[in-house]
């Protein structure tokens, strides 16, 4: 990634460079799919997939939640702070 | 919203295709995804590289913006940690590794596959990312279908860091509308901080 910056920033000037960059989306999915090969050849993950999902879940959740809590303290702060002002 | 539906029903084709066609073990798909991998970790860089972003963001940094990114990849990473007791199969460094998605799945399940395999092998490695596959998915979505739920009642700044990696694209609309116009570059600041943070974050809670 770093000699991608590298790279993107010695070329800024070029104009392919820019086009290059907005093909990401389609490596993304060329990945995604190679990915998803990967998991479906795997009997074993499309059994425990149900599985899978809920875990997924429980993580997506407290994550979420946590960084809303974070954020609520930040906001009480900075809020609390221009009241004073 | 449109992309992430394309990128996720290549997922499933992926899925079904290698459910479907016997692979010969001469091609190994761990290695194609790699070099995959390794064109996408080139490409992102180029991306920010020729943007001349970076140079925006550090002339745009005051300490209280950083406040906000901060936080959320704090709150984010002390919860996650906290799945580990819901989820005894995984250690703290997996729920971790997950967490620190933010929301950016395509490249955190990737990554985690990736870095995964030579620690804990194929299987275990493959799950892990399909648990950060689903579990950054569903943060998108509580992102953009809480939004409203979490302004109202946890500030103006807590849909943005629900959000995570995503605030300066796709949940950067509903932001403003339930969050102020105001706070348009508040939210991309934070997406883009945060978006770096996660190739760094998720190798390094990989790792273990």
């Amino acid at each position: 990634m770093c000699a991608g910056i590298l790279v993107g920033h010695l070329l800024k000037k070029k104009s392919f460079i820019h086009k290059i960059s907005a093909q990401v989306k389609y490596v993304i999915i060329i990945l995604l799919f190679t990915m998803g090969m990967n998991i479906g050849s795997d009997k074993k993950i499309i059994a425990d997939f149900l599985q899978l999902g809920w875990q997924g879940f429980v993580i997506a959740a407290l994550a979420t939640f946590g960084s809303v809590l974070a954020a609520w303290c930040v906001y009480r702060f900075v809020f609390s702070k221009q009241v004073k002002k | 919203m449109k992309g992430s539906l394309v990128i996720v029903s290549f997922f499933i084709l992926g899925c079904i295709s290698g459910l479907i066609f016997e692979i010969p073990d001469s091609i190994n798909l761990t290695d194609i995804s790699s070099y995959v991998l390794y064109v996408l970790m080139f490409l992102v860089g180029a991306g920010i590289g020729c943007d001349g972003k970076i140079k925006e963001i550090i002339k745009f940094v005051r300490p209280q913006l950083l406040l906000l990114p901060l936080s959320t990849i704090v709150g984010t990473l002390s919860f996650s940690a906290l799945a580990a007791l819901i989820l005894p199969q995984w250690t703290v460094w997996d729920c971790l590794a997950v967490g620190s998605g933010m929301a950016y799945y395509s490249l955190s399940s990737i990554l985690i596959m990736q870095l995964k395999t030579p620690v804990a092998g194929a299987a275990v490695a493959s799950q892990l990312g399909a648990i950060a596959l689903i579990s950054n998915i569903v943060r998108e979505l509580i992102a953009l279908v809480g939004a409203p739920f979490f302004a109202r009642y946890f500030g103006k700044f807590a849909p943005i860091s629900a959000g995570g990696a995503t605030t300066m694209d796709t949940t950067l609309p509903i932001i403003t509308q339930v969050s102020g116009q105001d706070i348009v570059i508040l939210s991309i600041f934070h997406g883009i901080l945060v978006d770096l943070s996660v190739p760094f974050l998720v190798s390094f809670f990989a790792s273990f």
